[in-house]
């Protein structure tokens, strides 16, 4: 009797009750006509396992493409934490001893595996770098830009780039191992874009944020879940508040440093400070407002701090004094 | 129009694992929409809380996907996500059992399974009658027979499976789904509902 108890549970015994499998209904079959002493079991199990057929309900094909939509930010939020916030590497122990030796141990090997782990590209005071990616990609540092990404870059399921700084990005369409458009991100301490074959411009210290030129974009606020969609010609920008706006109007007409020379068309002294001020990290102090009004168009070669200073004094007649940190621009007419 | 289904039949489970493991997002994205809706429907039972299922079935996959290049191979996909979803569930459960409860609460980890009338499939859609006796008769059952049923024939696992998800042993699914079963083939009123089902 258990031997047939175990039968009645057997998959062959179900596929034979579904009428999946002709073996199976074959071979049942044959033994109820060894065993027809066990037809009333075989009726009632078979009334049983029938019993058990149910409707399979299923999500709305919405509602799971929404949760996945929210699985991917979240992962990308969380690749981006992990990079930023180290100290989350970092689990209490219970004993102070057993979590200063592990923490020490932690600290070690987290900063060696991110040393080897990391290409870092850097620009100094009037320093411009252009660097071409193995898949094309290229992106211009202007000065003071730090430009980083993993050693693992090529093979790497998203082409992820970190920044500080300003740089211009060319990115390249690389189709990944599946055909589809491999995934680039620019990510920066308040950002992440979201890039599929562009050129556009990351800017993390003043002025627009994100400038697109072609292409499309996707733009997210770090620890927002919203995903700003961007069009050629739009900027996005940060509000005193930290918010995220994308503009469609026309971009200033901004001052432009390539190739070691600072491009000025029509630009005001008092831009030219602003552009010296976010590049350089200095403070400049001029109250000749009708200076500050004067207009220049032109090119200048810019290799440091004291060339512009001393080409900006022939320029605009002024003498340039340097206080403590402040420059204070004196007029000499 | 083929669908992700159609697509992943010439793609074994170990290819789309293996797959999934080397950081390939589109195997990510077919292992989630393949299993997602029946997980969900798994860890809703098991808790009752839409809140609950949605937060563990991120926690799931996100986990999954950051913790990919160390996952071992696996030989069914859907056993290796049920066993997860279901100990997450219970873990949640259990943590806001904690803070509901006085700590002397003894958590069981049995689910609750539930056959909801909307399951359960007769010819007649709306004869609710037909529907609450057998919803009834799954009722009698114990809390582990009903896991065992349900995953056997509402999830379609097979028993080996079964054992790995519920973290027993296989001869205890196959005792349990036995016993359930003869619990059914005693149920007279049962079976003449069924019978009415399939005498035609």
């Amino acid at each position: 009797m258990k031997k047939l108890e175990k039968l009645l549970t057997s998959e062959s015994f179900i596929r034979y009750v579904y009428n999946t499998n002709e073996q199976d209904v074959l071979f049942w079959e044959n033994w109820l006509q060894l065993h027809p002493e066990h037809e009333g079991v075989i009726e009632r199990a078979k009334l049983a396992v029938q019993s058990l057929q149910f409707n399979i309900s299923k999500q709305d094909d919405h509602d799971i493409e929404a949760s996945w939509n929210t699985l991917q930010i979240r992962i990308r939020r969380e690749a981006f934490s992990a990079d930023l916030e180290k100290t989350k590497f970092f689990t209490p122990f219970k004993t102070a001893v057993a979590f200063s030796l592990c923490f020490i141990l932690i600290i070690t090997s987290y900063f060696l595996f991110q040393y080897q782990e990391k290409i870092i590209l850097e620009t100094g005071d009037g320093q411009e770098l252009i660097f071409k990616f193995s898949d094309h990609s290229e992106v211009v540092l202007e000065e003071n830009t730090r430009v980083y990404f993993s050693e693992t870059w090529e093979t790497d399921s998203v082409r992820q780039v970190w920044i500080t700084g300003k740089a211009h990005f060319k990115v390249s369409k690389k189709k990944n191992d599946t055909g589809g458009n491999k995934r680039f991100e620019v990510i920066t301490d308040q950002m992440l874009i979201d890039v599929i074959g562009t050129v556009f411009t990351v800017n993390t210290r003043s002025g627009p944020y994100v400038e697109l030129k072609t292409g499309r974009v996707n733009v997210q606020l770090v620890g927002s879940d919203q995903i700003h969609k961007m069009v050629p010609g739009q900027v996005a920008r940060l509000d005193q508040n930290s918010n995220l706006e994308i503009l469609t109007e026309v971009v200033p007409n901004q001052l432009v440093f390539q190739d070691g020379y600072l491009n000025l068309t029509n630009h005001s002294f008092s831009e030219i400070i602003q552009w010296i001020e976010t590049t350089y990290f200095v403070q400049i102090n001029c109250r000749d407002v009708q200076l500050l009004d004067r207009k220049v168009s032109g090119q200048m070669k810019v290799e440091n701090l004291m060339d512009l200073m001393m080409v900006l004094e022939k320029i605009f007649n002024i003498s340039i004094v340097k206080k403590g940190d402040v420059l204070f621009i004196i007029s000499t007419n | 129009m083929n669908t992700r289904a159609d697509v992943l039949e010439s793609v074994s489970e170990t290819e789309l694992w293996d797959s999934f493991k080397k950081g390939d997002e589109v195997s990510f994205k077919n292992i989630y929409f393949l299993h997602y809706s029946m997980l969900f429907q798994y860890a809703l039972n098991i808790c009752k809380d839409d809140q609950i299922t949605s937060d563990a079935l991120q926690d799931l996959f996100s986990d999954l996907w950051q913790s990919r290049r160390r996952l071992a191979p696996v030989t069914s996909i859907k056993a290796y996500l049920f066993t997860s979803i279901r100990r997450r569930v219970l873990v949640k459960l259990k943590k806001n059992r904690r803070k509901q409860v006085l700590a002397l609460e003894i958590f069981t980890h049995h689910p609750d399974i539930e056959f909801s009338q909307e399951m359960i499939r007769i010819r007649e859609e709306k004869d609710f009658f037909r529907k609450s006796m057998i919803k009834e008769a799954l009722a009698t059952l114990s809390k582990r027979q009903r896991e065992v049923i349900y995953l056997r024939f509402y999830q379609e696992i097979p028993l080996n499976e079964v054992a790995e998800i519920m973290n027993i042993k296989y001869q205890s699914v196959v005792n349990l789904c036995q016993s359930a079963l003869k619990v059914l083939r005693n149920d007279s009123k049962l079976l003449r509902v069924v019978s009415g089902e399939f005498s035609n």
